[in-house]
């Protein structure tokens, strides 16, 4: 992330900066805390640690930079492709769900050597394709191997794990495992400060201690990992971008903006008599952080109209955090078939959406909504006002 | 035996559908409704295109016996009414 910040801010380089983003974690939800930093701040910091706790180890003059996700994943959706382009099996680390693991791919290079010649080839074609980053390349065994390798790598160049694995790891920090920053602090409480310590332990007093997180860290402090490496699938989707001259919070301005993009992505030959499942609509906002949306196309759209009109009914002005600098439209989920899948038991889905819109208007209302169904009571009554009544509904 | 759930009736949670609203109507010299006022505005009847009488729950009585005439009426301002004369109560409604 840090990288990315420099090189769209060159006059970071050389200050110490943090970048701040809230805790994904459910014990600590909301709280700030580290998401990225500077080489400046060496290794003392760690990702997740509290921005309360980071301050009080850094100097003072440290700059606090709000995140930029969209930008991250963009950027990163970009590095991926051009590692795609020379390895086919390439898996972004996803599986924390916070944003931890943005920057880090594994890579499958087995049968590589055929076509580059020996590891050290291989890692330098990879370097090639991630150049204008500081990019750190470690072969291993498994995943987890490979991520210390990498991360005890110098900058562009890789770092292979031979023989046993276990004296490489014995060294190295707790901070390295894949658990939250609380954990790690708690095994320094038990006096476990690198790998070497927890591979000392029986597996099963680690996993008595702490559960689940305590069996993968005596696994991985063993050099054993277990976890496949699950290609990324590439998902096909057209994006255009388009720069407002003035931040702008005026739909009058944007929806002819989203109408421009719309039009240029539907021109695209990826769109060609096809259409599209999603829009994903991304926007900086002035002072504020990014802002994002989702629209799913309740049927597949095939136009600009069909796509604006779904879009529009979904973009409302409270939506709008303040005012936008530009703004980057995704269409998604190409699709050749604009059929509309129905269920079967339509009856049931009916009461079902009746339902939920019965459920927002209480939650809008903050009082059971008057929303009434027509019943029949007495139809061959020859009283008009006894054949029918209005009843509450209730589906 | 099913214990009683302690909650009130909610009669409220039913309303009547298409129930009688009073009106004033002005009627001619056979008892027929000449004119109507509808939200303060009085219309002329330009015509009756059906009339029909019903008779029900008579025998609950003289007070709760239902004997209304209704008049399917088109208005001057070009609107189908229909209107009903409450015999037992005397008064006009439409409905």
């Amino acid at each position: 992330m840090w990288q990315v910040e420099f090189i769209r801010r060159p006059e970071l380089v050389n200050r110490p900066a943090i970048i701040v983003g809230e805790n994904g974690s459910i014990a600590s939800k909301g709280a700030q805390s580290v998401l990225d930093w500077s080489p400046e701040l060496g290794p003392k910091m760690s990702r997740g640690m509290p921005l309360s706790e980071a301050l009080a180890i850094v100097r003072k003059d440290v700059l606090l930079l709000e995140p930029d996700m969209p930008l991250y994943r963009h950027t990163f959706g970009e590095v991926l492709i051009g590692l795609e382009a020379r390895c086919p099996d390439v898996e972004p680390d996803t599986e924390r769900a916070d944003s931890y693991g943005l920057g880090r791919a594994y890579i499958g290079i087995w049968g590589l050597d055929r076509l580059y010649g020996d590891d050290a080839h291989v890692v330098r074609a990879l370097s090639n394709a991630v150049s204008q980053f500081d990019a750190r390349i470690g072969v291993g065994e498994n995943k987890w191997l490979a991520y210390v390798a990498a991360s005890a790598s110098s900058s562009g160049r890789g770092l292979k794990i031979t023989g046993e694995p276990g004296r490489f790891l014995t060294k190295l920090p707790v901070e390295l495992l894949p658990v939250d920053f609380k954990l790690t602090t708690q095994l320094h409480g038990f006096g476990l400060h690198t790998m070497g310590d927890i591979a000392a332990l029986p597996p099963g007093a680690m996993q008595a201690q702490f559960g689940k997180d305590g069996a993968l860290m005596s696994d991985l402090s063993n050099g054993i990992d277990q976890r496949p490496l699950v290609a990324h699938q590439t998902e096909e989707a057209v994006s255009e971008y388009l720069e407002f001259p003035d931040a702008t919070v005026s739909m009058s301005a944007i929806l002819p903006a989203i109408e421009i993009l719309l039009s240029r992505a539907y021109t695209h030959p990826q769109l060609t008599r096809r259409y599209a499942r999603e829009a994903k609509l991304e926007a900086s906002v002035l002072r504020r952080p990014p802002w994002t949306m989702r629209v799913a196309f309740k049927e597949p759209a095939g136009s600009p109209t069909k796509a604006l009109f779904s879009i529009k009914s979904k973009l409302h002005d409270p939506a709008l955090p303040g005012p936008i600098e530009d703004i980057r439209l995704t269409l998604s989920g190409l699709t050749g078939e604009a059929g509309r899948q129905e269920s079967l038991w339509a009856e049931v889905r009916r009461d079902q959406k009746l339902q939920e819109v019965v459920n927002q208007l209480e939650a809008r209302l903050d009082t059971t909504p008057p929303v009434y169904q027509v019943r029949e009571l007495e139809p061959w009554s020859r009283i008009p006002e006894r054949r029918h009544a209005l009843v509450r509904l209730s589906p | 035996m099913v214990p009683n759930s302690g909650t009130k009736a909610r009669a409220s949670a039913i309303k009547p559908l298409n129930a009688p609203t009073p009106v004033t109507v002005n009627v001619d010299e056979r008892g027929m409704p000449s004119s109507v006022s509808v939200r303060d505005k009085v219309n002329e009847v330009v015509a009756i295109e059906d009339m029909w009488k019903i008779n029900d729950e008579w025998w609950r009585g003289l007070d709760k016996e239902i004997e209304r005439v209704y008049f399917h009426t088109r208005l001057s301002d070009g609107r189908q009414v229909t209107l009903f004369h409450d015999l037992a109560a005397d008064g006009w409604f439409r409905q």
